[in-house]
């Protein structure tokens, strides 16, 4: 088993806030690489109705020198916490060259980064990041959610303003509800005894998925459902990565599902949706 | 949206209808359409719900759970907020600060969750501009609405009333007002900041000469002193010689309040009650007011002690 790659240098910042994202999320994430990608799985606690986040970035958009083996179909699966590689990629701030690489030290496996900076004189820095191996069995029961397809797609509203209205609702109570239809307009409400708030936008776009004919704007297609707002406005950390694209996926009855997008990086959120 | 102005509108299906309350119980409105039917005894539109939620920002000394009293009148929206019979806080919003006041010549006044309320308002968050705001309120029996438009984003709210209790009546006009103070706020707050605030009490001593601030404790004693003519003071008025001592925790939301407020007028009357009125400049060039009462720690009143 072999890997290495080097951290393109203007792209430390980018992979330095996808880890921050998920990381605001939970500490312990999978790590997932492939010739091709590099994923950061969430999927803990999936059947007690826990959200899932996965994430993926081509691994050309990051690295240079990228080269992984593995008797697994030249794949490798690791479990870490994302604090402490945070920690190394802040080392790597306008560091002239960050490498790293999958290492064992006394039979302990670590992601080890070498970073070097350029200052009055060259400094190097090596951070070993510890990590637990996951065998093909292990990591064959990481199976991405599979869902029918949604019952409305739309384009979520800006959300450096919706962070602060779902942070304002978060005080109201537990549950969300979430409705959207397929004429541009989305509403989010929360209640309690004291208070009902609900927000709503019109005018949103319908995303063109990739190989499917455009949507057809339908105002009497719409779907809603009720989600802990808790792990909803987990979300909205997403846009540290200044996404291009965020879309919203209604699956009636089952989850509200999330997509992140920034050209060569997604990012999915599965939200379950709580049935009262 | 409807086109009609004068009122809060129920979009399609999207209303807020809230939490209606009866007396001191809670019940949702479940018939929409009996929502919709009822007139609005009151509607008021300002343009920029920023600067209501600064003014009331004065009134907040809770993290969460803070309740205040509204009442609606043809002079414009007082908010009132108390602890037990030693505090309370009133800001005025002024019918001038609004675009538009329809009062229906019914006055009405009920208590809120304040806490959410401030919430409601501060929707889009501290960086939004241009945040509009309309408020309606159908009764007694129905919510107090709220709608904040910015952008693209129209919210609605609908906040539970709560029958009111008689509020407090400091009558303060209705013993001598001996001393009177106009400072700047930042003096004032400097003074009272160097304080030791783990103490519980303190004094204020006003005197011919001089203002003092004092508090004693566990971790020894502090005093402020400014001279009569000290620079801080934009006037200052003494008839008698007093000293009162306060609990800090109630002196604390007007001094907090400070931080918004470009001065403040402070009095004292004969039985040592003392009143803060803080004036504060809107966004709009407007003045608006807020003021607290807080009544003396029984054992010093017109303690002629030095």
């Amino acid at each position: 088993m072999r890997f290495k790659a080097r951290v393109l240098p203007d792209k430390a910042t980018l992979f330095q806030r996808v880890v921050s994202t998920v990381l605001q999320i939970s500490k312990e994430c999978v790590i997932h690489l492939t010739q091709t990608k590099m994923q950061f799985i969430l999927a803990a606690e999936i059947t007690e109705g826990g959200m899932q986040v996965w994430s993926g970035i081509a691994s050309n958009c990051l690295f240079e020198d990228y080269a992984i083996e593995s008797l697994n179909n030249n794949e490798i699966a690791f479990e870490i916490s994302l604090d402490h590689l945070q920690r190394a990629l802040k080392s790597g701030q306008d560091a002239s060259e960050m490498l790293f690489k999958l290492v064992k030290k006394n039979g302990v496996p670590y992601l080890s980064f070498v970073i070097e900076k350029q200052g009055q004189q060259t400094m190097s820095i090596v951070q070993d990041v510890p990590i637990s191996m996951l065998t093909q069995v292990q990591f064959s029961s990481y199976i991405e959610p599979h869902l029918p397809d949604p019952d409305v797609q739309i384009m979520m509203p800006p959300l450096k303003i919706l962070r602060n209205v779902i942070d304002k609702m978060k005080n109201v109570g537990e549950y969300l509800s979430i409705w959207a239809n397929m004429a541009g307009e989305i509403r989010f409400k929360v209640e309690s005894d004291m208070v009902t708030i609900q927000t709503s936008y019109r005018n949103l776009d319908h995303p063109q998925i990739e190989g499917k004919s455009p949507p057809r704007v339908n105002p009497e297609l719409e779907a809603e459902g009720k989600v802990r707002v808790k792990q909803f406005s987990k979300f909205l950390y997403s846009y540290q990565v200044l996404p291009n694209n965020v879309v919203c996926c209604i699956v009636e009855g089952k989850a509200v599902v999330i997509h992140i997008l920034l050209d060569d990086l997604y990012m999915t959120y599965y939200i379950p949706m709580v049935v009262l | 949206m409807s086109d009609d102005d004068s009122q809060l509108t129920n979009n399609n299906g999207g209303s807020a209808s809230g939490a209606g309350s009866v007396g001191n119980h809670t019940t949702q409105n479940s018939g929409k359409g009996d929502e919709e039917q009822q007139q609005f005894q009151f509607v008021c539109k300002i343009d920029n719900a920023r600067i209501l939620h600064n003014i009331l920002s004065a009134l907040a000394y809770k993290k969460d759970g803070q309740m205040a009293t509204l009442s609606i009148s043809a002079n414009g929206l007082k908010f009132t907020v108390e602890e037990s019979n030693s505090f309370q806080g009133n800001a005025f919003l002024q019918q001038e600060l609004f675009q538009e006041y329809h009062f229906s010549s019914k006055h009405e006044q009920f208590k809120i969750n304040f806490s959410l309320l401030l919430d409601c308002l501060n929707i889009y968050g501290s960086g939004a501009s241009f945040v509009s705001l309309q408020i309606g309120y159908r009764g007694y029996g129905h919510p107090l609405l709220l709608l904040l438009e910015q952008g693209g984003a129209t919210t609605h709210c609908g906040l539970s009333t709560l029958d009111s209790e008689q509020l407090n009546n400091f009558n303060f006009r209705g013993h001598n007002i001996v001393n009177k103070v106009i400072m700047e706020a930042p003096f004032l707050k400097e003074a009272f900041d160097e304080l030791d605030w783990s103490s519980t009490n303190a004094t204020i001593t006003l005197s011919p000469n001089d203002f003092r601030l004092s508090t004693a404790g566990a971790s020894g004693s502090c005093q402020v002193d400014y001279p009569h003519d000290s620079e801080v003071f934009e006037s200052f008025e003494c008839k008698s010689h007093q000293t009162n001592t306060y609990k800090l925790a109630l002196l604390s939301p007007a001094i907090k309040a400070l931080s918004i407020a470009q001065k403040t007028q402070m009095r004292l009357n004969e039985i040592g009650l003392l009143s803060f009125q803080h004036m504060i400049e809107n966004e709009d060039k407007n003045i608006s007011f807020v003021d607290f009462f807080v009544a003396p720690l029984e054992e010093d009143m017109n303690d002629n002690e030095d």
